[in-house]
């Protein structure tokens, strides 16, 4: 065997990735009429071009893994009929899989998409897209160990985490909501406050909550009790303006608890705000707290 | 007509048309591709028998004919894939 002989097998994947590099990139993304696989068939003469449809426009918004950099997908978003935006990531896995089940996940959230053979292509496009910007998904909010680094996860964004953050399908409907800013919270809810030292107190206590893991403390309770009508809901308004809208938060009048309507893993490292102690919690809300 | 080719691509070309082409290869070198009966039977072979055939080449032995260098055995595998094309 000569010396310079190298594995044909090897010279032929070398061979066959550089023809398809100069074939360039089959698909086509346009803004308007969305994404389009071109295909050639027949060689010399018989040369035939072909476009296909595969999908209304969408964009890739990322790359998505969990913080153990498993459960790689990618993150994508389109509008549906209604102009309203989706968001869904679509696991590597699933590329693998039953293509017909993905794009009817995905049509049912407003995506169209080409029925029959041509849409195994979809699974080729995202299967051949270059990596884009990092996306982690958690399984609820709160804190999480990303990198090495102490993440903490609300909905739509982290805090200590270059990139974006989202959340797990089973938890995105979480209670909490931003309004305003933070200049205009302080001029509002904190200045009405700063005479007060029960609202004061209040307030306090919806800011400990996430710092109890960081001194690895356990978690607990605070009852504001006494007769009706002396403000101990106002209070729990100022203190429930610090994670989400005042009335979502406390004026649930079914149920009087909140409790009731929240999962635990919902408020993972956040406080949990009840108007009556009487109402009974369920038991997992219990636990939780 | 073309399902039978497409059956063929999958299972190879028949072994003397693998004999054909690799005779053609070894004597006229790469030279031989540009010829229309060389460029046909390369067509006809699957990834497979082209792949062993660019083995083959490079280790013919001196007293039958110079074997192919990796560069040339590229060379066919080009021809090839343009000619799939």
């Amino acid at each position: 065997m000569p010396d310079s002989f190298v594995d044909a097998s090897e010279i032929f994947e070398r061979v066959k990735r550089k023809a398809e590099a100069e074939r360039g990139d089959p698909f086509t993304m346009d803004p308007e009429k969305g994404l389009s696989v071109k295909i050639i068939t027949g060689s010399g003469k018989k040369e035939r071009t072909k476009i296909i449809w595969l999908s209304a426009p969408f964009e890739i918004v990322g790359r998505v893994r969990d913080p153990k950099s498993e459960s790689w997908a990618w993150l994508l978003c389109w509008k549906d009929g209604d102009n309203r935006e989706h968001e869904y990531a679509v696991l590597d896995s699933v590329l693998h899989g039953d293509v017909s089940a993905l794009c009817a996940t995905l049509a049912t959230r407003g995506l169209k998409i080409a029925t029959g053979p041509n849409r195994t292509f979809l699974a080729q496009y995202l299967n051949t897209r270059k990596d884009g910007d990092r996306v982690t998904i958690v399984p609820r909010t709160g804190w999480h160990a990303v990198d090495g680094k102490k993440v903490f996860a609300l909905p739509g964004e982290g805090i200590g985490i270059d990139g974006r953050i989202i959340l797990a399908a089973e938890v995105t409907a979480s209670h909490y909501a931003s309004s305003g800013t933070l200049e205009e919270w302080k001029d509002s809810v904190a200045k009405l406050a700063q005479a007060h030292g029960r609202a004061r107190f209040a307030i306090a206590s919806a800011f400990v909550s996430p710092l109890l893991m960081l001194i690895g403390a356990d978690g607990g309770g605070i009852n504001l009790k006494g007769p009706s009508s002396i403000g101990k809901t106002t209070l729990l308004a100022a203190a429930a303006s610090v994670w989400d809208a005042v009335t979502s938060a406390v004026s649930s009048e079914h149920g009087a608890a909140l409790g009731t309507e929240l999962k635990p893993r919902q408020l993972s490292s956040r406080i949990l705000f009840c108007r009556s102690m009487k109402s009974a919690l369920p038991a997992p809300t219990r636990l939780a707290m | 007509m073309a399902n039978f080719d497409r059956a063929r691509r999958h299972d190879g070309a028949p072994q003397p048309t693998v004999e054909a082409l690799m005779l053609s290869l070894r004597e006229r070198g790469t030279k031989a591709l540009e010829e229309p009966g060389t460029r046909r039977r390369l067509s006809e072979l699957s990834d497979q028998q082209v792949i062993e055939g660019g083995n083959r080449l490079q280790r013919l032995k001196p007293e039958i004919a110079r074997a192919w260098s990796s560069a040339e055995v590229e060379i066919l595998f080009e021809a090839r894939i343009a000619n799939a094309r």
